[in-house]
């Protein structure tokens, strides 16, 4: 079992994107994934999956203020778990999981690949949980670059461990 | 009011895939439609809620529905359910599976 502690490893300062400028959900996707596979953390089946998966199981959240999407696919196509967090200048569309007929325009992907299958609720809990939290999405919407952003999501999900969901 | 309990058998839980698929039915009906887990408990129509919950393979959930179309809506989710998320509804089947 995956706790705080442990899911605050799979960020990653080379893993944050302050400046995704991209025009489209499938721009936006194949770029992430490209870019977990050339850092050696995906195996080069995974951009194909997530966008496989993005078009059947949608991935946007209805969050309060920003909404985010959590593109996420099998951990078959995974070498090493890691989460790939990008802000986007402009929002491109996503539907949204549970009720595809809802566009939603997201301005923060957290795109995650995990290698254990079963830690996938946990992180979805604790990624949910701080993402629910305006003025942690504030804050990470305005950080000056990535570096403030990691720092922000290193200490929300050490936090989350004590806050209310 | 009727509700049933059920055990989430699937090795993926109420969550990803799964959540998404429960959501999507029980967004098909007219009652109110909570799925508890323990103490904690979700409107069924959340996503949010749902993945918050947090239900992990081998949990006993207890589905309640409360309306017109209530039985209806119960038998639909716990077909889903207890298929492993096989047996999908066709309305949910058409909407882009």
């Amino acid at each position: 079992m995956m706790d705080q502690h442990t899911f605050t490893d799979l960020f990653r300062e080379d893993c944050i994107i302050d400046n995704l400028d991209v025009s489209s959900r499938e721009e936006a996707l194949a770029v992430m994934a490209e870019h977990l596979v050339s850092l050696g953390f995906c195996h080069h089946t995974f951009p194909q999956a997530i966008l496989d998966r993005e078009r059947v199981y949608p991935s946007g959240l209805p969050f309060r203020g920003y909404t985010i999407a959590i593109p996420h696919t099998d951990v078959v196509h995974v070498r090493q778990s890691v989460i790939l967090v990008a802000r986007l200048p402009v929002p491109v569309l996503f539907q949204s999981m549970g009720a595809p007929e809802d566009v939603l325009p997201v301005q923060l992907i957290s795109m995650f690949a995990l290698k254990e299958r079963e830690a996938i609720g946990d992180l979805l809990e604790t990624l949910i949980t701080v993402y629910q939290r305006e003025h942690a999405l504030t804050a990470l919407i305005q950080a000056s670059d990535r570096f403030e952003m990691f720092r922000i999501l290193k200490t929300m999900v050490l936090e989350c461990g004590s806050c209310p969901s | 009011m009727i509700s049933a309990e059920i055990t989430v058998e699937n090795d993926h839980g109420l969550h990803s895939r799964p959540a998404d698929l429960f959501v999507r039915t029980a967004r098909l009906y007219r009652s109110a439609i909570t799925v508890h887990k323990g103490a904690a408990s979700a409107d069924a129509k959340q996503i949010l809620r749902v993945l918050l919950l947090n239900v992990s393979p081998g949990t006993v959930i207890t589905i309640e529905a409360d309306g017109p179309d209530e039985q209806a809506a119960l038998e639909d989710l716990r077909t889903l359910v207890t298929s492993n998320f096989q047996i999908i509804n066709e309305a949910v089947r058409s909407s882009g599976l």
